[in-house]
C-alpha cells in the first residue's frame, strides 16, 4: 500500500496491539495444513437453511 | 424498566379495536421522544414525515384496506439502514455515498406493511464498536441509568424500545450489536442466522458477519416482525435459500449447553443471576468447556477488520479526518493484516462451525450470559471480571461474536435486574444455522417459565 495515513501515537499503539492479538491468536490455531482451496471455507454449512 | 408497557402486540390490538389511531400512537411516541431527549436515542425525527405516514395509515384503516396487522405502528430504524425519507449517516461525519431515495429491503417490507417509519436511531459510528459512545451525534444514555452506556452499536434502537418511545426498532449485528444493547437496556434482541435476513440497503461493517435484527419489548413482538426479516431477497444473494418465517414448536423441555472456558469468563454476580434464572426453568442443562476461544476470537476480529477496511479503503484515505480516531485505527489495522491472516481466519471459521455442530450435537441452544458484566458507566474504559482486565469494548462483545463467526442465530432475553445497580442482566441463547424458529421456540419456553415464577 503506497499511501500512508498520519496516525497519532495512541492510534499506532492500538493498531499494533490489535495486530499482535490477532496474530497471536491465529498462531495458536490447530488446523490441518491446507489441502486445496475448497477447504478454506465451507458455505455448505448453510445448506440446512 | 420501560416507561410505557404498550408493546407491539398491545398497539396492534388498540389499533384494531379503535382505542388508538396511527396518529395518536405517533403523537405519543413523538411526545415521549421529546420528553426523553436526554437519552439521545434518535438522530433524525421529522415530525411531518412521521405524521404524514400515520395519517395515510388512518385513512387506510378507515377505508378497511389495511396493509397488514402492523399498519399504523411506529417502528424506529438504526441509522445504517437506508431510508428514503430520512437521511442515513451511520452516525459518522465520513458520510456514505448513497442514494437518498432508497429503502433497505427490510424497511421497504415494513413500509409496504403500513408501518410508520419512526425516525433514525443513534449508533456507534459505522457500527464499528459496541458502546455507542462514539457517534457524530454524541453518546446514547441508558434509560435505566443515564450515567451508563446503552451498549451498541444499535444503542439508540435499544434505548428507544426500553424507554417505551417505540415498541420495536431495527438493529444490525456484527459482533453483538443487536444483542449487546438489548441486554444492556433490558429488552429482547434477535440476530437471525447469516443468510436468512436481507442485508440489502444496510451499510455494511463486515459483510460476512453482519446480520440485521429486531429489538423489541417481548419475544411475541420479535416474532411479529420476523416475517419482514426472514426470507429470500434477490438483492442479497446470501439469502437465496432463506425460508420465510414459520413459527414452530420446540423440543420441551429444551436441552441447553452451557458454554464455559478460558476467555468465556464472567463476573460472579452475572453468573449467579443467569444460573439462578436457569435453575427456575424446566430445562436440561449440561456444561461444556469450549476450547481455543482466543484463536476463534482472533479469526472473528481478523475478518471484521479486513472486511471493514476493504469497504472503507478509498474513503479512509481520502478523508481520514472525518473518522473518529479509534474507528480509523481499527480500519488501519484491517489494512495492515495480510491475506494469509484472513485466509487462516476463514478456515478457522469453517472449523468453528463444524466444531459446534459435530462435537456437541445434542443441544437445542447454547447458553451464556449476553454480557460478562452489568452494563458499564459512561467513561469507564476497563472492566475486571473472572480474573481478567479487558477494555469495555471487548467486554461488550465477549460472548456475542460467537454467533457472528459461526453465523448461527442468537437471541438475548432479559432475565433479571441486578439489585445492587438496578441494571438489567440478559441471557443469550444460540441456535443451529437456519433453525431460527426452533431457537425462538426454545427462548419462548425459557421466557415463559421465567415470567411465570416472577
Amino acid at each position: 500500500m503506497s499511501k500512508e495515513l498520519y496516525l497519532t501515537e495512541d492510534q499506532t499503539k492500538h493498531i499494533n496491539q490489535t495486530l499482535k492479538r490477532i496474530r497471536d491468536g491465529l498462531a495458536q490455531a490447530k488446523i490441518a495444513p491446507v489441502q486445496e482451496p475448497a477447504h478454506f471455507y465451507l458455505p455448505e454449512i448453510f445448506n440446512a437453511i | 424498566m420501560r416507561y410505557n408497557n404498550a408493546g407491539l402486540s398491545e398497539q396492534i390490538k388498540c389499533l384494531a379495536e379503535g382505542r388508538e389511531t396511527a396518529c395518536s400512537l405517533a403523537e405519543k411516541a413523538l411526545a415521549k421522544a421529546d420528553q426523553l431527549k436526554e437519552l439521545n436515542a434518535f438522530v433524525a425525527l421529522n415530525r411531518e414525515v412521521i405524521m404524514a405516514q400515520a395519517e395515510a395509515s388512518d385513512v387506510r384503516r378507515k377505508e378497511k384496506r389495511c396493509l397488514s396487522i402492523l399498519d399504523g405502528v411506529p417502528i424506529a430504524v438504526k441509522d445504517n439502514y437506508l431510508t428514503r425519507d430520512f437521511p442515513t449517516t451511520a452516525c459518522s461525519l465520513a458520510l456514505p455515498e448513497i442514494s437518498p431515495d432508497e429503502d433497505a429491503t427490510i424497511v421497504e417490507s415494513l413500509r409496504n406493511a403500513g408501518v410508520v417509519i419512526f425516525g433514525k436511531t443513534n449508533m456507534h459510528e459505522w457500527a464499528y464498536g459496541a458502546t455507542n459512545s462514539v457517534s457524530s451525534f454524541g453518546i446514547t444514555r441508558n434509560p435505566h441509568n443515564r450515567h451508563h452506556i446503552t451498549g451498541g452499536s444499535s444503542g439508540g434502537s435499544a434505548a428507544a424500545v426500553a424507554a417505551g418511545i417505540v415498541a420495536a426498532a431495527l438493529g444490525s449485528d456484527t459482533g453483538g450489536s443487536v444483542r449487546i444493547p438489548a441486554a444492556a437496556c433490558g429488552v429482547y434482541g434477535f440476530k437471525p442466522s447469516y443468510g436468512r435476513a436481507s442485508r440489502h440497503g444496510i451499510l455494511p461493517l463486515s459483510w460476512s458477519l453482519d446480520s440485521p435484527g429486531p429489538i423489541a419489548a417481548s419475544l411475541d413482538d420479535i416474532e411479529l416482525l420476523l416475517p419482514y426479516f426472514l426470507g429470500a431477497d434477490p438483492r442479497d444473494p446470501t439469502t437465496k435459500y432463506s425460508a420465510n418465517y414459520q413459527s414452530v414448536m420446540g423440543r420441551t423441555p429444551p436441552r441447553l449447553l452451557n458454554l464455559t472456558g478460558k476467555f468465556l469468563e464472567r463476573a460472579s454476580h452475572v453468573e449467579d443471576a443467569v444460573q439462578k434464572a436457569l435453575s427456575r426453568c424446566n430445562v436440561e442443562l449440561e456444561t461444556k468447556e469450549l476450547e481455543d476461544v482466543e484463536t476463534y476470537f482472533a479469526a472473528w476480529e481478523a475478518i471484521l477488520h479486513c472486511e471493514a477496511s476493504s469497504y472503507h479503503q478509498s474513503s479512509m484515505m481520502a478523508k481520514p479526518e472525518k473518522y473518529h480516531p479509534m474507528t480509523l485505527a481499527h480500519l488501519e489495522a484491517g489494512r495492515q493484516l495480510l491475506a494469509v491472516d484472513l485466509l487462516k481466519a476463514q478456515r478457522l471459521r469453517a472449523q468453528f462451525q463444524h466444531y459446534l455442530l459435530e462435537n456437541a450435537q445434542d443441544w437445542d441452544a447454547l447458553v451464556m450470559p449476553t454480557l460478562p458484566v452489568t452494563v458499564p458507566a459512561i467513561g469507564e474504559d476497563w472492566q475486571e471480571f473472572g480474573g481478567r482486565k479487558v477494555t469495555t469494548q471487548d467486554s461488550m462483545t465477549w460472548f456475542c461474536w460467537l454467533g457472528n463467526l459461526s453465523g448461527f442465530p442468537s437471541v438475548t432475553i432479559p432475565v433479571v435486574t441486578d439489585h445492587s445497580s438496578g441494571l438489567p442482566i440478559g441471557l443469550m441463547l444460540m441456535g443451529k444455522p437456519g433453525q431460527d424458529e426452533e431457537l425462538l421456540a426454545t427462548a419462548r419456553w425459557i421466557d415463559n417459565q421465567l415470567r411465570q415464577v416472577q
